[in-house]
């Protein structure tokens, strides 16, 4: 009687287990399902998944080798839903050779931002192909885990492709470590325009705490570019004790960094920077500073007096 | 033997070193390019592509690997095909040649010397008779031999039985479409694509293994048979056209090949029906129902005059080689070509030709038509008069896995339509797939695409496409449209005019005219996913229209530029947040987007403004209306950062 019962049982449990699969299954081709007609059935397919948290999470992993775009993109939508009930099924899925699984797995931890699973990112991220290098590093730096986790993202700078040297510096943006303003700095200058304004941008996320590093860097960089870059962020981050550094460089005899100063000086001097900038319009010949200053003039109308 | 080297020798010397852009309104300011975009801290050098952003599949082409690592190459290199093909003293062999070079080919040596057929039963008695009668058999005889040589090459060497028939039987599924799709359920849409997933598996291993040199030796013999026989009746027309009917019937009658018949027609109105390896018509307003039979590889059409109506009774037909070669050749004369589909110029396994050399045509077909190619080459060349081309997908200088395509009009005012057929059921319930006009495509994310052109020389000329056309592109391919001159409209309305979608490389360019530019979105100069889209337009006062996310947008890590040299011009976006030299970011960086325009009094409803530069906030864009075309000094390189 016992053992009939003990049988009952499981092949209930085996009963559920299976309507629960072929669930996942059934909601997961109408969630990917790219054609217009079915739209209003997609996002209520990705919802419900999202819903069944770790049943969906632990069916869902086989479909992370699919060489689908819109299966992958799916994927990543729905263990976002997921959230970090998802985390040890997708660490798991790591562990695997299959670098369309390992690609897809890292952008989902992307998406779910479980600091948690840095560790297994980071040994993703020594993968011989670049693409999975490139996912499982942008993942690291959205996992979280703050300045311990940037110093372990940046020996990956020293990659020869871009993509993972513009993920790396992508994650410690992320991450904010002040330990990391130098290699950001340095990353300015990077040989491939993707890291370049990834690292532009990584600083600007900074905020305050870039000022006086890039207020640094203006008084030793001899690079035009650099220099450009370096400008832009002064006026960016509204670093004041630069202000005189900016106003030299307004009369600079190179357009680039001639155009940037107006446009820092505007930002930095707000409605105090009109009437240099009104001189300054009246003898300007090149037209991509006039440009810059009729567009910064007309940032300036837009403040309020006590901007 | 020593005119095919020749032959080859001197194509290459033209492709290689002859091909310095003419003088013109052609000029592509690299310079300014570079000046513009140091400006946002980008210069030319960044604009490149990596190879290896996926699997390198066994059909990836050398030139979509070199323009991807250099696509600010990609109007130079147009250009020069261009020119070349559209160079009425180049023979039509000679631009075989430059399309199956396209295909990275190496020149083998024909092996015709040694062949031998029995030829003694082949018109005994005209070449009995001597004069022109007897010239005219002993050519019909040369391309026979020919035609028989290139029968007998294995097209399918290396594959076994089983191999070929899913290669001839399985590889048109990915290139055929249903209406009813638009009505299917969910669950057999996705069997479907499952279905169409395991053929592309399958054609994994079995791909590889077909011999693509095979195929176009194949397809070369056929071709120089053809020129030769072609040149021959040119010179001797005159002489041909005075042999009386009669004489032609008791001459040159209906004979039977193992490559099939050989037919002789004379001047009158002739009506053909069936298959045949050779037709000769000397003139009159002819009828040809002819159908492709299961088999039947080669065959080489000539019709000397006449206003002549081709009307296809099977797929594969009028200068449609499958897994074969076969050439059309018009000579004259108002004529219309009705085909089904993979017709008028396709190649697939092969060759297909299609040459009309005068006349106002019609030329209409379903899918895969007007210049059209995989595994070979599609060419369609129409030296004149004002001709329509109508087609409802994948064709007007389409070039699929390993092909190489190019629709060639050279004058007269033209009109293109593809589309209104097979709905675009990803994206819209009331738009339709084009693929077309000058568009490369590759099957995602199995195989790369090949090189797509249309050229059109002089007229004013009407583009009509839907999703995807007019110098565009998908997955690993380049897809072309340069038009010379003329007042043209180009009429789209998603993915064209200058796009590049997914890895992939497009451009539209046109060199003058006071040319108009419709497209609702991811159009004009707009790359989108690590691709290429570029619009440039060399002189005449331009409109430009569109939505979004075109008008030199690069989206997903695309580079988009919208390049016009002369004119007043006037650009209207809709939204302008994302026009007008624009990028959006993905995988945690930008893309890049740029407006140049170096003269004219223009307008703009967007983002850029006459006599201006502006920096639009986006990851990463910039805009110049600069009032100055310089020749440019030197090449430009990376600023050494």
């Amino acid at each position: 009687m016992v053992s009939k019962i003990i049988i009952m049982v499981l092949a209930m449990i085996s009963l559920v287990f299976a309507d629960t699969k072929s669930e996942v299954e059934r909601l997961f081709q109408t969630a990917s399902s790219g054609e217009i007609r079915f739209t209003k059935l997609v996002q209520p397919a990705k919802d419900s998944l999202a819903a069944m948290k770790d049943s969906a999470a632990k069916y869902l992993v086989s479909k992370l080798c699919t060489t689908d775009a819109r299966e992958a993109q799916t994927l990543t939508e729905v263990y976002r839903g997921i959230g970090k009930a998802a985390t040890a099924y997708l660490i798991a899925a790591l562990d695997t050779d299959n670098k369309y699984q390992l690609r897809s797995a890292s952008r989902c931890l992307a998406e779910v931002k479980d600091s948690t699973a840095v560790d297994a990112l980071l040994k993703a991220a020594t993968n011989s192909d670049y693409t999975v290098r490139a996912e499982a590093l942008a993942a690291v730096g959205k996992s979280g885990g703050g300045a311990t986790t940037a110093k372990r993202l940046e020996p990956f700078f020293n990659d020869s492709i871009y993509s993972v040297r513009k993920s790396c510096v992508y994650g410690l943006g992320n991450l904010k470590s002040l330990a990391s303003l130098d290699l950001l700095l340095r990353a300015l200058a990077d040989s491939h325009f993707g890291v370049r304004l990834t690292a532009y941008d990584a600083l600007v996320s900074f905020d305050s705490l870039a000022r006086e590093k890039v207020a640094a860097l203006l008084d030793t960089v001899t690079v035009a570019p650099v220099t450009g870059l370096a400008i832009r962020l002064a006026g960016q981050l509204r670093i004041h004790k630069v202000e005189t550094k900016i106003a030299s460089y307004l009369t600079d005899s190179n357009p680039l960094l001639r155009g940037w100063a107006v446009w820092s000086w505007g930002r930095l001097r707000g409605r105090a920077a009109a009437a240099r900038l009104d001189e300054l319009q009246k003898r300007e010949s090149d037209l991509f500073v006039k440009s810059l200053l009729i567009d910064t003039r007309a940032y300036i109308d837009t403040l309020t007096s006590h901007e | 033997m020593s005119y095919r080297i020749v032959l080859s020798i001197g194509v290459f010397i033209i492709l290689a070193f002859g091909g310095s852009v003419t003088a013109g309104d052609y000029h592509f300011p690299i310079d300014t390019i570079n000046h513009v975009l140091n400006y946002i801290d980008i210069d030319t050098g960044d604009i490149a592509f990596r190879t290896d952003y996926v699997d390198r599949d066994s059909f990836r082409l050398k030139i979509i690997d070199e323009l991807t690592q250099h696509p600010l190459r990609i109007p130079d290199y147009l250009k020069k095909r261009g020119d070349f093909l559209k160079d009425t003293t180049i023979s039509v062999s000679q631009k075989y040649d430059s399309l199956e070079q396209t295909l990275g080919r190496q020149h083998r040596l024909s092996l015709l010397g040694n062949w031998q057929i029995p030829s003694e039963k082949i018109y005994p008695a005209a070449r009995k008779a001597g004069g022109i009668v007897g010239e005219f058999a002993d050519r019909l005889l040369k391309t026979h031999v020919g035609m028989s040589f290139a029968a007998n090459i294995p097209l399918t060497e290396g594959l076994s039985g089983a191999e070929s028939a899913f290669v001839a039987d399985s590889f048109l599924t990915f290139l055929r479409e249903e209406e009813k799709d638009i009505n299917r359920p969910l669950e057999e849409l996705d069997s479907l694509q499952k279905l169409g997933d395991s053929l592309a598996i399958r054609f994994k291993t079995v791909g590889p293994k077909i011999s693509i040199a095979n195929i176009l030796d194949a397809s070369r013999q056929l071709v120089s048979d053809y020129q030769q026989l072609a040149d021959w009746l040119a010179l001797n027309k005159k002489a041909l056209r005075q042999i009386p009917d009669s004489l032609l019937r008791k001459y040159f009658p209906s004979f039977e090949t193992e490559c099939g018949s050989i037919v002789v027609g004379g001047k009158g109105n002739n009506r053909y029906e069936g298959d045949y390896a050779i037709i000769i018509d000397f003139g009159g307003d002819d009828e040809y129902y002819l159908s492709n039979k299961p088999g039947q590889r080669f065959q080489i059409i000539i019709d000397m005059a006449g206003d002549d109506h081709y009307i296809a009774q099977s797929d594969h037909c009028f200068g449609a080689g499958y897994l074969g070669c076969s050439i059309l050749d018009d000579w004259g004369g108002d004529d219309t070509y009705m085909a089904k589909n993979y017709s008028l110029g396709c190649g697939i396994f092969g060759t297909g030709i299609l040459v009309d050399r005068a006349g106002d045509d019609t030329y209409i077909g379903n899918i895969a038509c007007q210049a059209a190619s995989s595994f070979g080459v599609g060419m369609l060349l129409d030296y004149g008069g004002l001709d329509s081309y109508s087609a409802a997908l994948y064709s007007q200088g389409f070039a699929f896995i390993m092909g190489s395509s190019a629709l060639v009009d050279y004058s007269g005012n033209d009109r293109y339509a593809v589309g209104w057929k097979y709905g675009d059921i990803l994206r819209y319930e009331d738009h339709y797939v084009s693929l077309s006009q000058g568009f490369g495509y590759g099957l995602r994310p199995y195989f790369s695409g090949g090189v797509g052109l249309l050229v059109d020389g002089e007229g004013n000329d009407l583009y009509n496409s839907d999703i995807f056309g007019q110098g565009a592109s998908y997955w690993w391919s380049l897809g072309g449209l340069i038009d010379y001159s003329g007042n043209d409209q180009y009429i789209s309305y998603q993915y064209a005019q200058g796009n590049g979608t997914h890895l992939s490389l497009g451009a539209l360019i046109d060199i003058s005219g006071d040319d108009l530019y419709n497209s609702k979105g991811v159009s004009q100069g707009c790359g989108h996913d690590l691709a290429f889209g570029l619009l440039l337009d060399c002189a005449g006062n331009d409109q430009y229209n569109a939505f979004d996310l075109s008008q030199a947008a690069g989206s997903a890590n695309g580079v988009g530029m919208l390049i016009d040299l002369k004119g007043d011009d006037a650009y209207m976006a809709r939204v302008k947040g994302n026009t007008h030299g624009y990028g959006n970011p993905r995988r945690e960086y930008g893309s890049i987007g740029l407006l140049l325009d170096l003269s004219g009094q223009d307008f703009y409803r967007g983002y850029g403004a006459d006599d201006s530069y502006w920096v639009t906030q986006s990851k990463w864009g910039i805009g110049a209306d600069l009032n100055s075309v310089k020749p440019d000094t030197a090449k430009a390189k990376p600023s050494g950062k």
